[in-house]
């Protein structure tokens, strides 16, 4: 057959539906984006900030503390305090109180409202039987955790945000730098061709025998763990798969006469590569940028999962799931935010990626 | 095809020597060592530990010593577990991380292959999207996500399935590993093997089977062999994919396998026991790797010519 | 003669759209039994789609109507099993690919065993015989070695050979056969439509013969249904269609290569002297495995005066394409290079450099000699780019009018991209990039082959012109024997990396002594000629 069939048609078919689904990515992963950058400002949590009494808070749309928690934490200070709790009266976000005690009462404790996490600073408004007895209002601060605490008491909202913040930008840095050693050797070793291709892709090959977690994880326990590591570790192994996709354009690109047209100009090697090369595979280059930042944020959670990655207190989605993991029984909500913003950036990056590729069947390109 | 297996293996072996050797520098080269503990040791006695551990050497002779035992199969007492060599370590926890391993691959290539099939042979047009979707969930979920989910599930809410250990490999303890060692490679082989028998199904030479009348069956038997070739050159990489779940998946159902040793060992600064694992894992690979090369040639009389099949 | 008066297959009013394309619009033609019908048109025409869509091989997509009436059964209305029932056993067909139709996973016995079995209903055992008597009668040498042959075994022409072996191997009453010549070397073309011819004889079918090549189609067809955009537009007698094409698209395809050059040149002086060019590959560059060497180029020389045009012709995989690329040091080659009195053979890629302005090349393929992301302005510079690198932007966007003037483009083309222009404007703009280094010697390397007719003839024109004007020393490189014919003064017949006949162009077109000139002239000539 002189001519293909045309294959735009059956494509045609589904470019509905694919724009639809590269519109929902695009949406999914500008939100979660927009909410990992401000998400952290506006939630009143600094990230690291531990809540002595909130610790394990399920999550919830109203503000802490309830009257239980407001009881139950009253009850701690009045222990610290050595005193009983006469009355107790709520008007809305004062809490009106009454002590007594066996011995005058030391107003000075009353400090110990302020270090709560549950009251502000204590006001006293009367003191009687020698300071054996004592009637304050204490304010109740009012706090909000939507997504809960964790085990040691911090805003999971604030933490699950940072983490994206970390996992998104480990995503991208090691993305980007992946993108540059591959292209650069992928395109070097496909252009150079003969022995110095082959050698390139020997070496390419023996790297890949290695599975790239052991890499990582060996990478990582040879320069330590840092935030920075971990991404230029992740980008030195996930380059690998870039190199051969750009060889293998190179390779055929080069057999195009528009490549022997710029030699026969006298054109150098690298601006050959440079202006005609490099533009020329940037589909498949794109196309495959799409699968790889998922798969980086995947690594880093695999690595910071096992404990390898970022470090306490500053965290990223894979910390906070293997947190999560361990808590499964009575918190699950440690695990199911977390685990829904990490899975809900793959997915949309991924049927990105495949919008790209184009549906199934349509794949012919 | 005997020509072909000798180049692959003439290809593999220099690449396991330059694994073995690229581990062994990078991790001495590394800042830290073994004996670097929460408090200072004794001058005297960590002399003494790096002498007995001969890690006074000269870097060279090291690597030379270390050649020579691994030779005979040995690859060194551990540095953290210190009653134990390496080899002893892994006689029990290799077994168990294989059988992991295998089982987990079988399930992936059976499920993954029926998935395809029925993906790319359905008559809707919804077909293959319902597939790719489904596969596209298997895909991103992370084992480490899946794991605590199916503990939770089956384990602690409905009490059918153990939520952990090994139990000398009774059946109940291996179903929730290897279900989750597996969904992602099921899905990933399921979404290969739908692509590439649409793929297939469009080439001209099914074109020429279609205009000669030929059956239905007939045309998918040519298909699925072309079909296989991307599903099996993809396994190499999944045998990677499952080794690095397997860390995970150890790591969490508590399995004592290679995995948790490790991570143990990285974390330790265990040198021969990261080694080990190193080499042990290398070997693994590329020893799977060498195989799927074999079945590609048997699968392609093409790739039988030529010495580099991707 | 009642049975052959009888029609064989009428299609009548066939359409086939792709949802709001329509790519056959209302086709019709009658075929007799034992005559041979050739449907002729360029690419795109839906010629192939009119036959896949008559024996129901269109994707689902597809829309078919009409009628297809195959004896007395209509095909479009039969369910699917009805239809297999007929194709292969009544119906066969041939495809362009002889590489892709074949499966690349089976060897050629057992394909064709497969539809002994299943579709003649011969047992295991008189497949085995069957299919060595099928692959003898398609001309196979030692057929009973070639049954266990994969495809990538064989030669393009052994594999049409074995896609034909299949075709007849249930001795079908209609043979369709789809550009089975057009991705062969023309002698091997020429074979095989004698092949065709033969078997067609032997079993008496009726046969349809897709072509975009007129002249070709004229040589076997009793009658030709010229198509264009999915319509007929000039149906009749094949001599008839012929001698008086009626629609001026007809014409057009018949359009005939001007004949050899008139005037005869001067000697001139010595521009380019090669001797003894040798270009080997080794395939498989493994670092362990042993590499086959092969001799792309095997001890050529040549010679060729100022303002001169050498044609260099020969088939695929003869090695002309890289004897060029050595000719401009664009591959590593042995022997002498000696270029305009200056010997290239020990410089290096920068030392070259500034030679490169003065010898260029200009590639075969339209669509694939233009980076496809760079405006037409920027391609036209590039040269610019490497050899005036202080020229300013302004200046070289004027060089870029200018040059595009001189191959008779619209200089506002210079904005626009590769894929936005016709295959011959491609060519200008490759021929344009080349010209605007003013060079002295230009490797024209298949420059027309992948045009059509009308407009090679305009190509070869404006070449001609440039040449004239500059004084341009030409090697032109072609397959096409009445192209080289057309332009060269002096021909070289290259086969197998050799050159085994050089001499004036008149002298080797009339007098051949090697048996392989006399095959190209035979095979060449007798198509393209009125």
């Amino acid at each position: 057959m002189n001519k293909p069939l045309p294959t735009t048609h059956p494509r045609l078919a589904t470019g509905a539906s694919r724009h639809l689904a590269m519109r929902a990515s695009l949406a999914t992963l500008g939100l979660i984006a927009l909410l990992c950058l401000i998400g952290p400002l506006a939630s009143g949590h600094p990230y690291d900030q531990v809540y002595r009494d909130y610790v394990l808070v399920r999550p919830s749309l109203f503000a802490h503390p309830d009257a239980t928690e407001t009881r139950e934490a009253l009850e701690g200070i009045a222990r610290r305090m050595r005193v009983r709790v006469e009355a107790l009266r709520q008007d809305g976000e004062v809490v009106h109180l009454a002590f007594s005690a066996d011995r005058p009462i030391d107003t000075r404790a009353l400090r110990a409202f302020e270090r709560s996490d549950v009251f502000g600073p204590a006001r006293i408004v009367e003191t009687s039987d020698k300071g054996r007895r004592l009637s304050v209002d204490v304010p109740a601060k009012r706090t909000v955790f939507l997504f809960g605490t964790d085990t040691n008491g911090r805003d999971l909202f604030t933490r699950t945000l940072i983490a994206g913040r970390i996992s998104l930008a480990v995503g991208l840095l090691a993305s980007f730098l992946a993108l540059t050693i591959g292209v650069a050797y992928g395109a070097v070793a496909g252009y150079a061709g003969g022995r110095i291709d082959a050698l390139m892709m020997r070496i390419v090959e023996i790297v890949y025998a290695l599975p790239f977690i052991f890499f990582v994880i060996v990478l990582v326990m040879v320069f330590g763990r840092h935030f920075v590591l971990i991404f230029i570790a992740i980008g030195a192994v996930e380059w690998l798969d870039m190199a051969r996709i750009v060889r293998g354009q190179a390779l055929s690109i080069k057999q195009r006469d528009f490549v022997a047209a710029a030699e026969a100009l006298g054109a150098s090697a690298p601006a050959i590569l440079w202006r005609h090369v490099i533009p020329n595979a940037a589909g498949p280059i794109a196309a495959f940028l799409a699968v790889l930042v998922p798969r980086v944020i995947l690594l880093e959670s695999f690595v910071s999962f096992l404990g390898l990655g970022v470090q306490e207190p500053l965290t990223s989605w894979g910390v906070l799931v293997a947190d999560g993991a361990r808590n499964i029984q009575g918190s699950i909500h440690l695990l199911i935010f977390p685990a829904l913003f990490l899975g809900a950036t793959l997915g949309a990056l991924q049927s990105l990626g495949n919008a790209w590729h184009g549906s199934p069947g349509a794949g012919h390109h | 095809m005997l020509r072909f297996f000798l180049s692959r293996v003439a290809t593999a072996v220099p690449a396991f020597f330059i694994i073995v050797a690229l581990a062994f520098f990078l991790m001495r080269l590394a800042p830290g060592g073994p004996f670097d503990t929460e408090r200072a040791l004794d001058p005297e006695i960590a002399k003494n530990l790096r002498h007995i551990y001969r890690l006074d050497l000269p870097l060279m002779q090291q690597f030379w010593l270390y050649l020579q035992s691994l030779a005979h199969g040995e690859l060194g007492p551990s540095l953290h577990w210190r009653d134990f060599t390496v080899s002893e370590l892994f006689a029990k926890a290799l077994p168990i991380s294989a059988a992991l391993g295998a089982k987990a691959m079988l399930v992936a290539i059976i499920a993954g292959t029926a998935l395809g099939l029925v993906g790319a042979m359905s008559k809707v047009r919804i077909g293959p999207h319902a597939v790719d979707g489904a596969a596209i969930f298997g895909i991103v979920l992370p084992i480490f996500v899946v794991a605590p989910l199916l503990q939770l599930g089956l384990g602690l809410t409905l009490h059918v399935l153990p939520v952990g250990g090994w139990n000398d490999g009774a059946w109940q303890n291996q179903v929730l590993p290897v279900t989750t060692l597996a969904l992602p490679q099921i899905a990933i082989v399921a979404r290969l093997m739908q692509a590439a028998l649409i793929d297939a199904l469009a080439m001209p030479h099914i074109r020429t089977l279609r205009a000669f009348g030929m059956p239905g069956y007939h045309i998918y038997v040519h298909a699925l062999r072309a079909a296989f070739a991307p599903v099996v050159s993809y396994l190499g990489l999944a045998a990677g994919n499952v080794l690095t779940g397997s860390v995970v998946v150890e790591t969490i159902f508590g399995i004592p396998g290679m995995g948790r040793y490790f991570v143990d060992g990285a974390l330790g600064r265990d040198y021969t026991l990261v080694m080990g694992t190193v080499i042990v894992v290398a070997a693994a690979v590329l020893l799977f790797n060498l195989i799927v090369d074999l079945i590609l040639a048997w699968l392609d009389p093409r790739v039988r010519y030529d010495s580099r099949p991707r | 003669m009642d049975a052959a008066a009888k029609p064989l297959l009428r299609v009548r009013d066939l359409r086939v759209s792709y949802g709001p394309a329509s790519v056959v619009k209302g086709v019709s033609f009658t075929l007799r039994r034992g005559e041979t019908a050739a449907i002729a048109g360029e690419s795109g025409s839906g010629k192939t789609q009119t036959v896949l869509a008559a024996l129901g091989l269109l994707p689902r997509q597809a829309v078919t109507t009409g009628l297809v009436i195959f004896e007395d059964t209509e095909l479009l209305a039969l369910s699917r099993r009805r239809l297999d029932a007929l194709l292969g056993r009544r119906i066969a067909m041939v495809f362009q690919e002889p590489m892709s139709s074949l499966d690349p996973l089976f060897t050629v016995g057992a394909q064709i065993r497969a539809i002994l079995r299943l579709k003649a209903g011969l047992s295991r055992r008189a497949a085995k015989a069957r299919a060595k008597e099928l692959l003898d009668l398609a001309g196979i040498s030692e057929p009973g070695r070639r049954v266990h042959s994969y495809p990538h075994e064989l030669s393009g022409g052994q594999r049409q050979r074995v896609a034909i072996a299949m075709a007849i191997a249930c001795n079908p009453d209609l043979l369709i056969a789809d550009e089975p010549t057009t991705a062969l070397d023309v002698t091997v073309a020429a074979r095989i439509l004698e092949l065709l011819a033969k078997l067609k004889q032997i079993f008496g079918m009726a046969m349809i013969f897709i072509s975009h090549d007129l002249g070709l189609v004229r040589r076997i067809a009793d009658s030709v249904h010229v198509m264009r955009e999915g319509e007929i537009v000039e149906a009749g007698s094949a001599a008839d269609v012929a001698a008086n094409p009626r629609h001026e698209y007809t014409r057009m395809m018949l359009a005939a290569m001007p004949r050899a050059r008139e005037h005869v040149r001067m000697e001139t002086p010595v521009l380019l002297r090669a001797q003894n060019i040798g270009v080997r590959f080794s395939l498989r560059g493994g670092l362990l495995s042993g590499a086959r060497e092969v001799k792309a180029v095997d001890g050529v020389s040549l010679c060729l005066g100022q303002g001169r045009t050498l044609g260099l012709v020969g088939e695929s995989g003869s090695g002309k394409s890289t004897l060029a690329r050595a000719l401009l040091k664009l591959v590593p080659a042995s022997g002498m290079l000696n270029f305009g009195g200056r010997d290239l053979t020990r410089l290096d890629r920068a030392a070259m450099r500034p030679l490169r302005r003065s010898m260029q090349l200009v590639s075969q393929d339209p669509y694939g000699s233009l980076s496809p992301l760079m405006r037409i302005g920027d391609i036209v510079t590039e040269g610019l780019r490497v050899h005036e690198p202080a020229m300013s932007r302004s200046a070289r966007e004027a060089r870029a009018a200018l040059a595009l003037e001189e191959v008779l483009l619209d200089p506002r083309l210079r904005f626009r991209f590769p894929h936005e222009l016709s295959g011959g404007q491609r060519q200008r703009v490759a021929i344009a990039r080349a010209m605007i280094l003013k060079p002295r010697l230009v490797v024209l390397d298949e420059p027309t082959s992948a045009l059509d007719r009308a407009v090679q003839i305009g190509i070869l024109a404006l070449l001609e012109d440039l040449q004239e004007a500059h004084s341009l020393t030409y090697v032109f490189i072609s397959h096409d024997l009445a192209v080289i014919r057309a332009v060269a003064d002096e021909i070289a017949v290259m086969k197998d990396g050799r050159i085994i006949e050089q001499g004036p162009a008149r002298e080797i077109v009339e007098r051949p002594h090697a048996p392989y000139t006399r095959a190209l002239i035979a095979a060449a000539l007798q198509t393209g000629e009125t």
